[in-house]
């Protein structure tokens, strides 16, 4: 009896299943569904993820701080770099967006320019042998070596 | 305009594999997969190329391209020659789609329409979120592509023991393809890595669909390759531009290569030497591939030498290390000349190892994450998979196959590799796990789910007429 009534409802499902996506077993609903919902779900999260983004990618925000000093810079040249950043990023960001300038970490040893990226301090810092030679907001300072 | 940048190598692979398979490759059921396979592994071989151009003649200037069109064209001809001859002589015809059900129409464009959701999804991330790629990306490959394309003669300098957070011992496939590219176009534009990414990303994708029509009939290839829309992260690691996804998609080819291998036996020894350059692409990519190439010599070795022990056997074995050469040999002379010892040897020395490999907590350690992560993968995609299995069954004849045991241990042994490497890592473990596990699974994933829809049964309804069949 139970049987019976199950294989009617089996035979009816597939009938439906053939009339909507004809040519696929039930089983292909498995896949079907999920990919339909969880594709389309992705790309609306997506969407909105870049409205509603409340800061912007770090390296393009690092690109925009420090052009102005990249001009500056002698190209391939070993430079000193100074900051009061906590994030471990700092550095290697800033080793990226200088590059072909290419920077040591640190005041030694010791080079011709000097960078201080100083985020906290509202004093401008001073540096043993070295003398400011330009501020670019946002904490970024060149300093250059005293002959 | 930056999409012409591939078309190069494009060019390059794509004659490779119709001097090959002269008449198959140019079969338009078979145009995907000569396209995209020939793509990358046009990108292994020039990004070899322009590499051992950087060591011999510095900068590559008009003479480079010249000489890439020079190996366009020779292969060109080559291939026409070999089209030309191939007329007379149709017997080995080989790799046609399996034409056992016919397509359903509906589940062609339902991928299609996933596919331009996906790949929008693709461009929202990359172009605009993260333009530059996450981490590793910036940090690694795009970093050394940078420095190789503003080094002028000092180009050497991304080796440096100063950019050692850069990990100079890895391959440069990536960073290489990216400078190429570069050079072409005359500036750092962040559109090349992602269009690379976006290639491989989609070419796994469309490298399982094509495989799995040949093997299985197009309706599985289009149901496969509607699963791997699933696994969002997998197309998330994609926008990241990290190597893993290039490192999965030669990892899939050589694993999809040694599949037809078994069912088209006539080419064995050209699919085995395509195989070796896909697994030195691999290799090439990221370190990890070289752990993939040592396995696969191994059970290589094991299958075609000891178990089978044919001269044939033994002639497809040599056919694949024929096909290792081009691509291991310049990986090996940027290995001796150029890259400093990894750091899982540099910052370890023996009793540090042998004291982590007998720390039994550590492999308990690592036991739990590597369960929790393969069964939470992707929400837990891989119950889905065991449902779909427990519901369709085993297609006895493909699960049955001797060439199947090889590849599911090739996979296996590659994941206790990984095993190990953690087991001897000398950072913090549960950091080291928790930034590194996840990628590792994506290395395996489209291999994975190829093998997995590979052995199992259809989800086709048949017609009458292919019941009476």
């Amino acid at each position: 009896m139970f049987n019976g009534q199950l294989k009617i409802l089996k035979f009816y499902l597939d009938s439906v299943l053939n009339r909507f996506l004809p040519g696929v077993k039930g089983i292909a609903l498995l896949i079907i569904l999920p990919a339909f919902f969880v594709v389309i779900f992705y790309f609306l999260s997506n969407l909105t993820e870049i409205f509603t983004a409340e800061e912007n990618d770090k390296v393009v925000e690092y690109e925009k701080k420090f052009a102005p000093l990249k001009e500056d810079l002698p190209r391939k040249a070993v430079v000193n770099y100074v900051t009061d950043h906590t994030e471990g990023y700092d550095f290697s960001i800033a080793v990226y967006v200088l590059v072909p300038t290419r920077i040591i970490r640190g005041l030694k040893p010791q080079q011709n320019y000097l960078i201080a990226h100083y985020v906290n301090k509202t004093k401008t810092p001073k540096f043993e042998g070295y003398t400011l030679k330009r501020k670019y907001g946002n904490g970024i300072m060149l300093f250059e070596r005293n002959n | 305009m930056d999409i012409l940048l591939i078309i190069t190598p494009c060019l390059i692979g794509a004659l490779i594999i119709v001097s090959l398979f002269p008449y198959d490759s140019l079969r338009k059921a078979n145009l995907i997969l000569t396209v995209f396979l020939g793509t990358g592994l046009g990108f292994g071989i020039t990004s070899a190329i322009i590499f051992l151009w950087l060591v011999i003649y510095g900068q590559p200037n008009s003479y480079y391209f010249l000489a890439e069109f020079g190996l366009v064209l020779l292969l060109f001809i080559f291939a026409s020659y070999r089209i030309s001859s191939s007329k007379y002589s149709q017997s080995d015809s080989i790799i046609v789609s399996n034409d056992d059900f016919n397509t359903v129409v509906w589940l062609k464009y339902l991928f299609f329409i996933l596919l331009i959701f996906s790949m929008g999804s693709f461009a929202l991330k990359a172009f605009v979120h993260d333009p530059h790629g996450k981490f590793d990306a910036w940090l690694m490959w795009n970093l050394k592509a940078r420095l190789l394309f503003h080094g002028g003669t000092q180009w050497s300098y991304v080796f440096s023991k100063d950019l050692i957070l850069t990990s100079p011992d890895y391959p440069l496939l990536l960073s290489a393809s990216i400078f190429r590219m570069w050079v072409i176009i005359g500036t750092d534009s962040i559109a090349v890595p992602i269009i690379i990414a976006g290639f491989f990303t989609f070419g796994s994708i469309f490298l399982i669909l094509q495989g799995l029509s040949i093997l299985r009939g197009q309706n599985h290839g289009y149901l496969a390759a509607i699963f791997m829309l699933i696994a969002t992260q997998y197309l998330k690691l994609g926008t990241y531009q990290y190597a893993d996804i290039p490192l999965a998609f030669f990892i899939l080819t050589t694993i999809l290569l040694l599949t037809l291998k078994e069912k088209y036996p006539i080419a064995a020894f050209r699919i085995m030497f395509l195989a070796g350059l896909t697994a030195s692409c691999a290799a090439w990519t990221k370190n990890e591939g070289l752990l993939f190439l040592a396995l696969i010599i191994l059970v290589l070795t094991i299958v075609n030498i000891i178990i089978k022990k044919q001269r044939r056997s033994i002639i497809e074995f040599f056919f694949f290390l024929l096909g290792l050469t081009p691509i291991l040999s310049t990986e090996m002379f940027f290995k001796l000349r150029f890259a400093l010892p990894n750091d899982l040897f540099n910052l370890n020395n023996l009793s540090n190892i042998f004291s982590y490999l007998v720390q039994l907590d550590r492999y308990q350690q690592i036991f739990l994450k590597f369960a929790k992560k393969v069964f939470l993968f992707n929400d837990g995609i891989v119950f889905l998979m065991v449902v779909y299995l427990l519901f369709s069954g085993l297609d006895k004849d493909f699960f049955n196959r001797r060439t199947l045991s090889p590849l599911v241990t090739l996979l296996g042994l590659l994941f206790c590799g990984y095993f190990l490497s953690f087991l001897i890592s000398p950072y913090d473990l549960k950091w080291h796990l928790n930034s590194a596990l996840y990628r590792l699974i994506i290395h395996i994933w489209p291999s994975w789910v190829f093998l997995f829809f590979l052995c199992t049964k259809g989800a086709e309804r048949l017609t009458v007429n292919e019941k009476r069949i």
